[in-house]
């Protein structure tokens, strides 16, 4: 798997949006609004824009929700989150990666879910989500969630992720890509 | 029953229930961070509802998008409607899309596949 630090060679003027900081729902609107207008002015066809869309709120509304680091902070009952969001064009490609930290529990949870959807044929993801869409939501949310059965339903590619055990804090970093072809 | 009427925002849909005319619609997009806060008390209201015996139930749903925490509110949402169908109203839900995605279309034949007391139309006329 390709490791995050790649990024750093994506040529600044491929990039449509990129965000590290701390997520709250209001900064995910506007920058749901960014991707919007940007997909637009691509002139997307509607099946890659909502494809493209879907993926990027899975991916920040994951990282608002779960993201564990001590650079969060709360606000009238809402957490802020930290994390990175990033979209860029790769060749004929739409690339979102996102980077946060997980707790060692989400960390088993992703690894488990993310290998198995990877095996996964296209079919057996849209089974899988047909049958998640039915399913009483686990106590935790962490589950099978629909999240990720969701966002391995709109990417082009098997999702493709790392996590790495940070020594300092028991925590994990997680990094994930969604690749969504341009046609 | 006082109607529901919540303006649409860039990430929650237009709300429109009207109880004495048996109208209920949804427009707009669905996307909010906290769906369960958005959509229980549309639930809410719809459970407390007593409807005339008789009467017909039109449910117009025009979402671009909805992300996947509402989906699940959703399911709920015509779960009562589809509840208001086996005791005896005749309830129609017409499930606009855009003729270009797939991923709503499918959606639409699964509400259609669950939902076998709701008369599930689905309407590819959504102007985007």
């Amino acid at each position: 798997m390709t490791p995050a630090s790649n990024l750093s060679r994506v040529p600044p003027d491929s990039v449509a949006l990129h965000y590290t900081g701390l997520f709250s729902p209001q900064n995910i609107t506007a920058m749901g609004e960014v991707i919007k207008v940007f997909l637009e002015n691509q002139q997307a066809p509607v099946k890659v824009r909502r494809r493209l869309f879907s993926s990027f709120v899975e991916i920040v509304q994951n990282i608002l929700r779960y993201s564990q680091d001590s650079r969060s902070t709360s606000h009238a009952e809402q957490d802020f989150r930290f994390g990175t969001v990033t979209l860029h064009v790769e060749g004929d490609n739409y690339v979102l990666e996102s980077s946060n930290q997980v707790d060692e529990v989400a960390c088993e949870q992703l690894r488990y879910w993310l290998d198995l959807l990877r095996t996964m044929s296209n079919e057996e993801i849209k089974q899988a989500y047909r049958v998640g869409l039915r399913a009483e939501s686990p106590a935790t949310s962490k589950g099978a969630n629909i999240g990720l059965l969701t966002l391995a339903r709109d990417v082009s590619e098997p999702l493709e992720y790392e996590l790495r055990p940070l020594a300092a804090n028991g925590y994990a970093t997680f990094w994930l890509k969604a690749t969504i072809h341009q046609d | 029953m006082q109607n529901l009427v919540i303006a649409a925002t860039e990430s929650t849909p237009e709300v429109s229930f009207d109880f004495a005319a048996g109208q209920f619609a949804l427009r707009g997009e669905s996307w909010p961070e906290n769906a369960a806060a958005f959509y229980r008390p549309l639930l809410d209201a719809l459970e407390n509802w007593q409807p005339q015996p008789g009467g017909d139930v039109e449910v117009n749903i025009a979402l671009r998008y909805f992300n996947s925490s509402s989906t699940k509110m959703l399911f709920s949402l015509f779960d009562l409607f589809n509840q208001r169908a086996q005791s005896g109203q005749t309830v129609a839900l017409n499930w606009f899309f855009d003729a270009e995605d797939d991923v709503s279309e499918e959606f639409g034949q699964e509400l259609a596949l669950d939902f076998t007391d709701l008369q599930v139309n689905l309407q590819a006329e959504m102007a985007s």
